[in-house]
């Protein structure tokens, strides 16, 4: 799915924090007394891992966030991505690793590094007069590594929220902010709409982003939780490239916006 | 209590045989093929008179008692596990004493880890206390330790682990002292009645759910069917207003209980409700029902309908008899009540957990075999805007404006406090510490500040209130207890005259703190020198539980006491859940407005934006725990260590007002 030496370091980091989990736990194994308010934990949700079908393919879409650590400090795991189909292996991915302080009751300041991964954007109409360069223009996919700045926490209402702040190592800044809720049919049977917004201030043409506002998604899950850790669920999503990056995807000959219905599973341990 | 000194009774005469105690010759337990586990003295039968099975043995002064710990298979309805055990029953064997001997108990510990037995409620020597890494190490594998104290009051008590997970689990048991001198309280019969919770999810898993999701185990939140039921008879606007209001809170008005019937089985005397408990009686007797709340998470609403319930005792310490038709028992409380039914017919022993999840139950009958109808179980309780804490008294104390919806105590956008700011320091106290000032103007300005230990706690020497009244409603101050605490009671007031959330609507009456008086009056009844007042805190998204929003391992540095000295406690309850607040080493006088008369307690059930003030003589010198005693709270940290002084020549002549 992922190549490139970046996606090395992407896969180093996720050992990495997978090694920091394992020995936390032993670790907090031998936590008692005056200590045992400061056991480390592991979570892991796994809130998206489904099949979407759209008009054009069935793309596999998962997002997992992670955190090790204790009540006011976190190491946070995000990995996020979609690919064309179960078996293929030029989708696109983003794996963050942030470090996160509790700095007020809902809310941790996180900082840390992004790894953004993709296939490189092809321009028919565009790069078809420099037909030669396109050629050369080096490997199927893009890899850059960003830093990455933001909260994550609780907003009024019960929004959960973690909007997010990059710079990428060449120096282009954007920004992702995400929403979703639980809404409660009954006790087990949970309605959650998401809302996503990614912008940026450069445009960045192998990446397919223009400076502005690129994309908005709108999505909601109707899960049913068999227990806490495992629900089922049928959702639909819909996305609309904006602005330049509507430019960008069009000259691509993709289309703007794209609607999708998805069934999946939602588990956390 | 009365004066007593820890002498040996002379006397020691066969006193157990006069009571007419349940006895052994099981027969319930076994009948219903069910929890194997039932010691003799919970199960029931009429049989011998003498014959209380007594684990103890010894001279008439000092008796000595043999406890093992061990792993030992549990299970009922068809599913096991392996409990943690004293002498491999559950309940742990009843302990009887007698007022005036001295306690010799010999501890084993056969498990793999360390265990530890806490004597709740009783007045005992430090190192006889038994909680490890305050005032013991703890008992390791294989060791034996052995545990000696004299007993210096009588009435109804317990006794759990203080280690780890081990009270979930089935480390607990029932501890009577029968008093020195004729018992006020008559009666022809007795039962313990210990009410506890099981579960057959590991207890660090539970605890890990919690950390992970609070509302794991809830599953009577409000739905989309509530907010449509709510706005049948509240009208839409209201309606929208309240679900508003809870949101931008981020609280749950059905946090009522953290663990419920979702994983947990309510126990009365070890068995689940189908096994039907059974206490046998003769119409016409007096039947004293020794209620024990020995759960790690489960308040009980009690009731037996159709029989009124005379209170006698609360925390082991008698009071004047109130009747009463329900009562809420706090974990780790106890009260003693009298029935006297006189048909001849079954009545229910049914205890509702608070949040109404589920319920323990039991059977009063006049022949073996017998059962009463079981109640319905009420629907669960819901928070109200007075449990956060909002201003009651507005206009009143001026600025306090709440219609635009900015309310100054709670705001909690910020943290004024990194909870790490005081985990740093490690310096010995001299003295108190009064490590700051700032966020705390108000309190200076309205009774005389003194100033802020290192902890949180506020303490004050200036115009204190009488002792033995209520006290009056007060607006909290500018300090927010850090990130680790979600909220702030805007303005906390006493709340013992309520019987609490859920109860006092049903047409029947229900025991409150205001009905109860001690049943002799303090002959020393002096006023405080010293307020302490502490803030219960906590972040339920996280489920971060503390004291002034500091976690135990956060302040580790004990709160000074003197010998003898006579402070009030004040606790105010800045969270939107119940906490049973327990003391060890010494009783608390409840100040429940009745002066001389304020019960003596061991365990305070303060309620969502309660305040509350307990008087306090502290009289033996050591380190004693003053913690939640729902066991997943203490175990994350709402835990504090009060480090009473070694009494001087002054400090002895002050003291002696209680013990």
């Amino acid at each position: 799915m992922i190549s490139g030496k970046k996606t090395v370091i992407a896969s180093l980091l996720v050992q990495l924090f997978c090694a920091t989990g394992v020995y936390a736990q032993s670790h907090a194994a031998h936590a008692s007394g005056m200590d045992a308010d400061r056991t480390v934990r592991t979570f892991v949700l796994a809130n998206q891992l489904e099949l979407q079908t759209n008009v054009a393919e069935r793309p596999v879409n998962f997002e997992v966030m992670s955190w090790i650590g204790g009540d006011y400090q976190r190491l946070y795991l995000r990995v996020q991505g979609v690919q064309p189909s179960a078996v293929a292996r030029d989708g696109e991915l983003q794996a963050d690793v942030m470090f996160g302080r509790l700095i007020s009751p809902f809310f941790s300041a996180v900082g840390g590094v992004r790894v953004d991964t993709r296939p490189r954007a092809r321009y028919q109409i565009l790069e078809g007069t420099t037909a030669g360069a396109g050629a050369t223009a080096g490997s199927a996919r893009v890899t850059r590594g960003m830093l990455a700045l933001g909260v994550v926490g609780l907003a009024p209402g019960w929004f959960e929220v973690e909007p997010t702040l990059f710079v990428s190592q060449d120096g282009d800044v954007s920004a992702e902010i995400e929403s979703s809720i639980d809404l409660l049919l009954t006790q087990r049977l949970i309605l959650q709409p998401r809302a996503e917004i990614n912008a940026a201030v450069q445009t960045v043409r192998a990446f397919g982003i223009a400076s502005g506002i690129n994309d908005v998604e709108i999505e909601a899950r109707l899960r049913y939780e068999i227990k806490r850790k495992f629900a089922p669920y049928v959702g639909v999503s819909w996305t609309r490239s904006t602005g330049g990056t509507a430019v960008l995807s069009r000259s691509r000959g993709e289309p703007l916006g794209v609607g999708a219905l998805s069934a999946g599973i939602r588990v956390w341990r | 209590m009365k004066d007593r000194k820890p002498t040996v009774s002379a006397s020691g005469v066969a006193h157990v045989s006069r009571r007419r105690f349940v006895q052994a010759a099981g027969a319930f337990g076994a009948m219903a093929g069910l929890s194997r586990l039932t010691p003799s003295y919970a199960q029931s039968s009429f049989g011998s008179v003498a014959g209380l099975v007594d684990v103890s043995n010894g001279t008439q002064a000092q008796k000595i008692v043999n406890l093992a710990i061990d792993h030992t298979p549990f299970g009922f309805a068809g599913r096991r596990a392996v409990a943690t055990t004293i002498n491999g029953s559950i309940p742990g064997p009843l302990l009887r004493f007698r007022e005036g001997e001295t306690a010799q108990i010999h501890v084993i510990n056969h498990l793999a880890e360390d265990t530890s037995i806490h004597w709740h409620g009783l007045l005992l020597p430090n190192n006889m206390d038994g909680v490890p890494g305050v005032t013991f190490p703890g008992i390791r594998p294989k060791e034996t330790f052995v545990y000696e104290f004299p007993l210096r009051q009588n009435g109804t008590y317990w006794y759990h682990s203080h280690s780890g997970m081990q009270e979930q689990l089935g480390h607990y048991g029932p501890l009577i002292i029968d008093p020195a001198e004729p018992d006020p309280v008559a009666y022809d019969r007795e039962y313990v009645v210990m009410l506890s919770d099981w579960s057959f999810e590991n207890a660090h898993k539970v605890l890990d759910n919690l950390k992970k999701q609070s509302s794991y185990y809830n599953f009577q939140r409000r739905t989309l069917g509530d907010f449509f039921k709510d706005v049948d008879r509240n009208g839409l606007r209201a309606t929208v207003a309240d679900r508003l209001e809870w949101a931008r809170m981020r609280m749950t008005p059905t946090d009522i209980a953290d663990i419920t019937g979702s994983t947990y089985t309510y126990l009365l005397n070890g068995l689940p409700p189908a096994a039907n408990w059974t206490g046998l009686f003769r119409p016409g007797e007096r039947v004293r029902l020794r209620f024990i709340n020995a759960s790690a998470g489960t308040f009980f609403d009690v009731r037996i309908p159709g029989l009124e319930m005379t209170v006698v005792q609360v925390s082991g310490q008698n009071v004047k008899p109130v009747a009463t038709d329900e009562f809420r028992i706090e974990i780790a409380q106890t009260f003693d009540v009298i029935v006297q039914p006189t048909n001849d017919q079954a009545y229910t022993i049914f205890t509702e957990s608070m949040d109404r999840s589920g319920y323990a139950r039991g059977t009063l009958a006049p022949r073996a075999g017998m059962s009463a109808d079981i109640p319905h179980r009420r629907p669960r309780p819901t928070l109200t805007m007075m449990d956060m804490g909002m201003s009651m008294s507005m206009g009143g104390h001026g600025g306090m404006d709440m219609s635009g919806g900015s309310m100054p105590g709670m705001d909690m956008s910020a943290s004024s406090k990194p909870p790490t700011a005081t985990a740093a320091t490690t310096a010995p106290m001299a003295g108190h510490d009064m490590a700051s000032m700032a966020g705390h103007d108000m309190a200076a300005m309205s009774s005389g500040f003194t100033g802020v230990l290192r902890d949180g706690t506020i303490v004050r020497s200036m115009n204190l209130r009488k002792p033995g009244t209520i006290p009056e409603p007060a607006m909290h101050d500018s300090d927010q207890h850090g990130s680790g605490n979600a909220s702030v009671a805007m303005e906390s007031r006493s709340r013992l005259h309520e019987p609490g959330a859920g109860l006092g609507e049903d047409g029947w009456r229900v025991l409150v703190y205001t009905d109860l008086k001690r049943l002799h009056a303090a002959a020393d009844f002096t006023a405080p020198a010293r307020e302490f007042e502490l803030h219960l805190t906590g972040n339920m998204e996280r489920y971060m539980w503390s004291i002034n929003g500091i976690k135990f391992s956060d302040a580790p540095d004990p709160i000074l006491l003197t010998h003898g000295e006579r402070i009030r406690l004040t606790i105010v309850n800045d969270t939107m859940m119940a906490h049973p607040m327990h003391l060890h080493g010494m009783f608390m006088e409840l100040e429940n407005g009745h002066g001389a008369e304020c019960p003596l307690i061991h365990t305070i059930d303060v309620k969502p934006a309660e305040r509350v003030s307990l008087l306090i003589t502290p009289m033996d010198a050591g380190n004693w725990a003053f913690h939640c005693h729902i066991m997943l709270h203490m175990e994350v940290g709402m835990f504090r260590v009060f480090k009473v002084s070694e009494p001087t020549d002054m400090s002895k002549k002050n003291g002696g007002g209680l013990q």
